[in-house]
């Protein structure tokens, strides 16, 4: 999968919109290990949650590292994911 | 199978997880028919078995991709602002058809040499946000312009080149963004 080959450092903002708005760092990927988010799909509010397309490594096969694409929900307060259903592949 | 998911939105008076998905199927005679559906689940675990399908919308040109992409911004829209699942797909069959995305880069104050990528309205900040791809640098940026000032699209975030912009979704309040950057 190239575009993770691509990306060295990936991050999550979370701006109040306005003039001179101040972005602040909820999440960057180190903090996900070799895993990353393919992108922000939804958010919701009850409770704050993001709903994310995943990508997570997964064992090493004879023709070389598996990736899987997921659904998952990131809960901003404890920034947990949880798993929704997975996903073919990363094209959203 | 989801092909493409395009959207998944909460919709909290019931609980539940919407998708908006479109799917891609090969039918005899070498056409591609492109079937959107949508889809809910209550229950996480019985993702995306659990669905509602809808009927198949556009057939035959899966070029359309992107007005349909379209059409489902306005679903996210529809789905926010209509508490029963039935309203918001009203709401969306409605609006097919129609091109939501027809607007004016002069008027907009969006700099030239950039192309339109996506917009949204945020209802409590009384703002849009436009996601621009800048040609020069080759990255997506965003943009906001409060509704009520002047046509004038101002820099949201401080932005580098090469360091692009991922996805990004406003909260359910539109008060506030997700951001979504890597390099």
């Amino acid at each position: 999968m190239a575009w993770g080959w691509a990306w060295t450092s990936e991050a999550l903002y979370e701006v109040e919109v306005g003039l001179d708005a101040t972005p602040k760092e909820l999440m960057t990927r180190p903090a996900m290990g070799g895993n990353w988010i393919a992108a922000l799909l939804g958010a919701g509010d009850n409770p704050a949650a993001l709903y994310c397309s995943v990508a997570r490594y997964e064992s090493r096969t004879p023709t070389g590292e598996s990736v899987a694409y997921k659904l998952e929900r990131l809960d901003l307060a404890t920034r947990m994911f949880s798993h929704i259903c997975d996903l073919p592949g990363v094209f959203i | 199978m989801i092909d493409t998911l395009h959207k998944a939105l909460a919709l909290r008076q019931r609980g539940l997880v919407m998708f908006a998905a479109a799917e891609f199927r090969r039918v005899p005679g070498g056409r591609t028919e492109m079937i959107e559906w949508l889809r809910e689940s209550d229950d996480p675990a019985r993702c995306p078995e659990g669905v509602l399908p809808g009927p198949a919308l556009l057939v035959g040109d899966p070029q359309r991709e992107a007005h349909v992409g379209c059409a489902l911004g306005i679903l996210g829209t529809a789905l926010r602002r209509c508490p029963a699942r039935e309203d918001a797909v009203r709401c969306r069959f409605g609006r097919l058809g129609r091109n939501p995305m027809s607007l004016n880069f002069e008027e907009l104050g969006l700099p030239p040499a950039v192309r339109l990528m996506e917009i949204n309205y945020l209802v409590a900040a009384k703002a849009i946000i436009a996601r621009v791809h800048h040609s020069e640098t080759k990255c997506d940026w965003l943009y906001w312009r409060a509704v009520d000032e002047e046509p004038r699209y101002r820099v949201l975030l401080p932005q580098e080149p090469m360091r692009t912009i991922l996805s990004y979704v406003p909260d359910p309040s539109g008060s506030r963004l997700y951001v979504l950057k890597c390099s």
